[in-house]
């Protein structure tokens, strides 16, 4: 089975609350596709009512400010399929930070920490930009070196606890 | 609704169309909570002020000339202003601007 490889990204790790984008790409064969949860009202998604707000390639990864990216196993990439498969809606306290870090969580197990707590709790992608980043600094990855297959997760990326 | 600073957007271009109006290509940063609705614009001493207008998705914002984009993909938006005849500045969030186009 040919290297799959998953990343977890936010274009922002600081400002306003409400701003910036988090999303996750794989890449397989030295191809990468881009994954983001876009609520339906968004003037840049196509309103598909009830079905799914996770949408494909409106994002790139150029546009990150903060990455982090995995290897993973064929099971992993079984569950991340499945992942892809559900349908999410998106709201402002289950956005687009939320369901990238859930995603992470889920298939590979790593805790990429999406609470603000200036949004009591809820998530926010310059809080998950921040705790990227904070993995990042103890155990530095790209797309060409990630996370191997199998590791076991660094951690929580949380800068404190409540 | 606000309007975007300097630093929430990666592309702003402004040219020439054949037909003589003033295309502005625009990539705001990738918002999902926010999008760029269109522009507000006004003019002084010559030259036409745009403020680019951050929309909140729940939001319905009024603007003077509506952001246009192909859904579903990553592209950026369009706007078109009229009138070539007038350089054009595009005023941020803090007041500062930039010139994006002047006539030739």
């Amino acid at each position: 089975m040919s290297k799959v490889v998953l990343g977890i990204h936010s274009n922002v790790t600081s400002g306003d609350k409400t701003g910036g984008h988090a999303w996750i790409s794989i890449t397989t064969l030295g191809r990468t596709t881009c994954y983001g949860l876009w609520p339906d009202e968004h003037g840049r998604t196509i309103d598909n009512g009830s079905g799914t707000d996770i949408r494909r390639g409106l994002e790139t990864i150029a546009g990150a400010r903060a990455s982090r990216y995995y290897e993973l196993t064929p099971t992993q990439a079984a569950a991340l399929h499945t992942e892809l498969g559900r349908n999410v809606t998106w709201n402002y306290t289950h956005n687009c930070s939320s369901w990238a870090s859930d995603v992470i969580a889920r298939v590979v197990g790593e805790d990429v920490d999406a609470d603000d707590m200036s949004l009591l709790g809820a998530e926010s992608p310059r809080q998950l930009g921040a705790s990227i980043r904070r993995l990042e600094t103890r155990s530095p990855t790209s797309r060409m070196s990630p996370v191997p297959a199998g590791a076991a997760p660094t951690g929580s990326s949380a800068a404190s606890s409540w | 609704m606000d309007i975007y600073q300097k630093d929430q957007l990666d592309l702003v271009e402004a040219t020439m169309a054949d037909d003589g109006v003033i295309r502005i290509s625009v990539m705001p940063l990738m918002e999902s909570a926010h999008y760029l609705a269109g522009a507000m614009l006004d003019s002084d001493d010559g030259r036409q002020r745009v403020q680019l207008v951050r929309c909140g998705v729940s939001e319905e914002c009024a603007v003077d000339v509506k952001a246009e984009v192909t859904q579903g993909t990553p592209d950026p938006y369009t706007l078109t202003l009229p009138d070539a005849s007038q350089p054009v500045d595009l005023v941020y969030a803090d007041g500062t601007s930039t010139t994006i186009f002047s006539p030739n």
